[in-house]
């Protein structure tokens, strides 16, 4: 007797409702009638799952994907999410056509986060060659992922900066990550999964058929199999000493998904020690001086005849908490060995170094997540400079404006200034100095993040009158407050833009190129190209000295044009010093560029199709 | 209206058995709750005709009904709150539905007739229980389905939904 037939479609619903995914489908193979029941459901669910990769954490996806299907109504959020797609549509396609408010626009669209991600994502990877605003389209999908991305991982340091919730130090560097990632692969998300998995690995991994399996480990022998596999795998550490400071060294994405897999020592003992807490394991990164070591920590009791201890360990290692427990102490370094490091030559390192001995036992233990998240901001900055000054070297993972940037941002958000609070008066002025720095920065090559740095300000410097302690404190003087160079910004976006129509043929001055035009400067062989024009030198005569203008040809009083180089540099030129590249076709970074301010590149007339056209109507 | 708890009231199942229980318990059932109510006094001398139950699962019905009879009143199920959609029966309920599917079915029925939602609810945990961790073909084994699909049917069936379980 068929039972499951005699009960009504309701029940039958009713039922499976309580079924996982994959029951459901079982379910939905058995007969007709029971796919009929819960076929559309499970249609729904895979539409949703087909079309969007990605989902702001509002909607719980990884429990909803474990979830009946019944159980979620996975229609409405598809449909949801589809109003959602249209409506960044809508925006978007205003801010490519329109210079007003387009740095409001594009933080619009940022601010919806990971539910945006995927029609982002569609646009600046699947936008056709021949589409007529392939550059800007592309570009400005890039910079608004650019813009979320860094969102998040300035709230990561900022959480960490103020220690209310506990960061974990694969976020911690996971967010300069997120803060060079853009359109690329390699989340938080996908570091999660990555470093799961690997410690699912490590729980199943011996290198040969004798030895333990992982639940026969103490826990020192297993922090050794996590470094043995890691290095098997070639996951940490770096063959090629040549390549130690190649920028992506410092991104644990590259690392975890990039062959070959190479690391700084940093990211290599963050690696550990994330796969290690995975696994019940205490470790952290050591604060010694020069190289980075993992310090693994394990509590035991320290019984009497316990002379096993390393040489020179109870000069400092142990730690004693309650009940006479202590904490004994290992040191690994996956980025060189698999073998277990001796303290003593640690100790007699640091002896040599002239450490002093009181201070041996702070350098031996393990540093804050704060400060290695600052020290892989001045790692990066290095290797991003070494990178741009050494021809030779493979382009770099990202450029040394971006790192730079990535530095400051930690520097002001993680750096002694923000951790101490001691001296408010030269906190303020590094902090001030720093926002600068920052502010330079974002109008040159990340103009939609004047948003984030608005925010930041107002943490930095309250209006309020008064501090936490209730002191009195002096406002920011007005010439030192960078808001009011911030208001500019935004007033200049929000406004329609002033349009500059070219001088008639009487007025005597010859405006020769136009907004679009490709160049390569006469004196220092650069390529770049034409984004805006002056009749005559506007520059401040500070500069104008400086530059030795009045020493040009035709001096002063000739059309100068802003431009921007193929080092994404923006400059100032005299026409006479620019000479038009007839064949030639601009580099692929420069079209990158170019998206920021042009439709397309017009290969049969040879110039850059302007999206500027509401400051330059007639170019 | 004197009579409480104590009041007894009497079904008559499809198969002609006259049954006596408490009142309190019989209204578990939102269909007896409902009738006695429509009824009013004169339900208590009344014999309550119950056409679609047989003795035998009347009886397993009222058993369980007496378990529960001190249960909070059942709540409109909120559609909103998934998260809290188990599949955890309590011990009592598990043994209570060790029966054979013929009975497990009957409950099932009985119990949605009845309009008694929280048994309702077992019943279709139990059969859900049954048909975890298995494939379609020890599902349709379990519980004796014919298979009316062609294979190819089911094998686009199965390639259509194959991705999705990846994650």
């Amino acid at each position: 007797m068929e039972h499951l037939d005699r009960l009504p479609n309701e029940i039958l619903l009713s039922i499976a409702s309580h079924l996982p995914p994959a029951e459901t489908l079982a379910f939905s193979q058995t007969k007709k009638r029971h796919n009929s029941v819960v076929g559309d459901s499970l249609r729904w669910r895979r539409r949703c799952l087909e079309t969007w990769r990605y989902w702001h954490e509002s909607h719980e996806v990884s429990t909803l994907i474990k979830d009946s299907p019944l159980a979620v109504s996975w229609r409405k959020i598809f449909e949801s999410r589809q109003v959602t797609d249209r409506m960044t549509e809508k925006v978007f396609e205003t801010l490519l056509k329109k210079q007003q408010c387009r740095i409001r626009n594009m933080e619009d669209v940022a601010a919806l986060g990971y539910d945006v991600k995927d029609w982002l994502l569609r646009q600046r990877n699947e936008t056709p060659d021949d589409a007529h605003d392939v550059l800007a389209r592309r570009y400005h999908a890039d910079a608004i992922l650019g813009l979320m991305h860094r969102t998040d991982a300035i709230d990561i340091w900022t959480r960490l900066a103020k220690n209310d919730l506990p960061v974990t130090l694969e976020d911690a560097l996971g967010a300069y990550d997120l803060f060079v990632l853009a359109g690329r692969y390699g989340d938080l998300k996908d570091i999660h999964a990555k470093l799961d998995q690997l410690a699912e690995e490590v729980r199943q991994y011996t290198l040969t058929a004798t030895d333990p399996p992982w639940t026969d480990l103490g826990t020192k022998a297993r922090a050794l199999r996590i470094v043995e596999y890691l290095r098997v795998m070639q996951l940490v550490g770096n063959q090629d000493l040549s390549r130690y400071h190649d920028t992506r060294n410092n991104f644990l994405s590259m690392a975890l998904f990039e062959e070959p897999h190479t690391s700084l020592p940093l990211q290599s003992v963050a690696i550990f020690c994330s796969i290690a807490r995975r696994l019940d394991i205490s470790a952290q990164p050591s604060n010694y001086p020069g190289h980075v070591y993992a310090v693994v920590e394990e509590p035991w009791t320290r019984d009497a005849e316990d002379t096993s201890g390393l040489p020179g360990l109870e000069d400092f290692a142990p730690r004693r908490g309650e009940n006479g427990r202590s904490h004994q102490r290992m040191y690994v370094d996956p980025f060189h060995s698999e073998e277990e490091i001796p303290v003593a030559p640690l100790i007699q390192g640091l002896a040599s170094m002239g450490v002093p001995p009181q201070q041996i036992p702070g350098v031996m233990g393990p540093t804050s997540v704060a400060e290695i998240a600052r020290r892989t901001g001045r790692n990066l900055r290095y290797s991003a400079q070494r990178a741009w000054k050494d021809v030779n070297a493979p382009p770099p993972h990202v450029s040394y404006e971006t790192a730079s940037y990535a530095d400051n941002w930690t520097q002001v958000l993680l750096g002694d200034a923000q951790l101490t609070r001691r001296n408010r008066d030269v906190a303020l002025e590094a902090s001030r100095h720093l926002v600068g720095a920052l502010l330079n920065q974002a109008q040159q090559h990340f103009p939609q993040d004047i948003g984030l740095i608005e925010r930041l300000c107002a943490s930095l410097f309250p209006r309020r009158s008064n501090d936490e302690d209730g002191n009195a404190q002096q406002p920011l003087p007005h010439h030192l407050d960078p808001r009011d160079e911030l208001a500019e910004l935004r007033q200049a976006d929000d406004q329609p833009r002033r349009p500059k129509r070219r001088p008639g043929s009487d007025s005597g001055v010859a405006i020769q190129y136009r907004v679009g035009q490709f160049f390569m400067h006469k004196n220092y062989n650069y390529r770049g190209f034409i984004i805006g024009w002056d009749q005559t030198c506007a520059m401040p005569e500070a500069w104008i000295q400086q530059m030795h203008v009045n020493e040009l040809e035709n001096g002063r009083h000739q059309p100068f044009y802003h431009i921007i180089d193929s080092d994404r540099d923006s400059r100032y030129v005299a026409q006479e010093n620019i000479r038009l590249l007839g064949i030639e076709a601009p580099s692929d970074s420069l079209m990158s560029l170019a998206g920021r301010y042009f439709k397309r590149w017009d290969s049969e007339a040879h110039i850059f199709v302007s999206n500027l056209e509401e400051e330059y109507p007639e170019d | 209206m004197a009579a409480t708890d104590a009041t007894m009231i009497r079904l008559q199942s499809n198969d002609n058995h006259t049954i006596d229980v408490e009142k309190a318990v019989a209204e578990r059932s939102l269909l007896i709750k409902n009738m006695l109510e429509d009824l009013g006094d004169a339900a208590v001398s009344e014999t309550i005709p119950i056409p679609n139950v047989t003795e035998s699962v009347l009886r397993k019905v009222i058993e369980w009904c007496e378990h529960h009879r001190g249960d909070p009143p059942a709540t409109n199920e909120d559609e909103s709150d998934t998260r809290k959609r188990t599949t955890e029966i309590e011990e009592w309920d598990q043994k209570f539905m060790q029966v054979d599917q013929e009975m497990l079915f009957e409950i099932i029925l009985a119990s949605n007739y009845l309009d008694i939602k929280p048994l309702l609810d077992v019943g279709c945990k139990t059969v859900a229980n049954m048909i975890k961790g298995k494939s379609p073909e020890e599902i349709r084994k379990t519980f004796n389905i014919t298979n009316d699909f062609t294979p190819e049917e089911e094998e686009q069936i199965r390639r259509e939904n194959e991705w999705a379980e990846d994650r």
